[in-house]
């Protein structure tokens, strides 16, 4: 079966911004909900293409990525091997990891 | 004493010699042209970049020292530090693997504070604001201390 895809531009939106679902409608809380979590119960992979949308905020990511481990308790290891992140923007990539594996579990 | 073909031999490889140094002269010019230009056209590359530094600082100082969030300016804030990364890459401003800065410098704009309701305005001395700074300068380093590895020996 083929890895799944999420592409942010086209599958939640071209502007992700905000931590916090208050903070707006496409926050790094929702795409966690949404979109990750999804995945990780399933235990299935998936590939994350970061290119096409217009730029990212480090609390969005942190929230998103980070809030994994934090929020919702996965092994940091896990997360790393259920997702193939992609991005022509090597740093997107280089600061999700930081954030997996520096984030702390409640 | 040498034979007649031994002087042709000579003759042949006295001709040979002068068209192998002008060939050879050639290429180490050439070289070095179009390593000065690659220098050169790197180098304005780099000064854009730094211009670009420049204003992002003050984009991200005027959004968190604004009286209220001001989406607008947070979104060009994050695409010009997608550019600004992109053509790090694209230029291989800085070593393969080595992206930290830029990290450190989107964290210290967008990490707090940002894309959020409770937006609190910063004075002009806050550490947050001075992080901004800080980075931004760790940033300049680096795209620097690259550029004289490779284009200063």
């Amino acid at each position: 079966m083929a890895q799944p895809i999420i592409n942010i531009a086209t599958d939640f939106t071209r502007y992700p911004g905000g931590r916090y679902l208050n903070d707006g409608p496409y926050s790094g809380e929702r795409f966690r909900k949404d979109f990750l979590l999804p995945v990780l119960k399933s235990g299935q992979h998936a590939r994350i293409k970061f290119d096409g949308a217009r730029g990212y905020g480090s609390s969005f990511l942190e929230e998103a990525f980070g809030g994994l481990v934090r929020e919702e308790g996965f092994d940091p290891a896990k997360i790393l091997d259920t997702f193939d992140l992609e991005s022509s923007d090597e740093s997107i990539v280089e600061e999700i990891k930081e954030y997996i594996s520096d984030a702390e579990r409640k | 004493m040498p034979s007649g073909n031994d002087c042709s031999f000579f003759r042949i490889i006295a001709q040979i010699i002068p068209w192998v140094l002008v060939v050879g002269g050639w290429w180490k010019v050439n070289k070095q042209n179009n390593f000065r230009e690659k220098r050169k056209e790197i180098r304005a590359i780099l000064n854009q970049l730094l211009n670009d530094l420049d204003a992002i600082e003050k984009q991200a100082y005027s959004y968190h020292t604004a009286k209220e969030e001001l989406s607008d300016a947070g979104r060009d804030i994050k695409l010009s530090l997608s550019r600004i990364s992109k053509d790090v890459a694209r230029y291989d401003l800085l070593p393969s693997g080595k992206r930290h800065p830029i990290v450190k410098l989107r964290q210290a704009a967008t990490l707090k504070n940002f894309d959020t309701d409770c937006f609190v305005t910063q004075n002009a001395n806050s550490e947050l604001l001075d992080e901004i700074s800080a980075t931004k300068d760790e940033l300049i380093d680096a795209l620097e201390r690259h550029f004289q590895d490779q284009y200063q020996k």
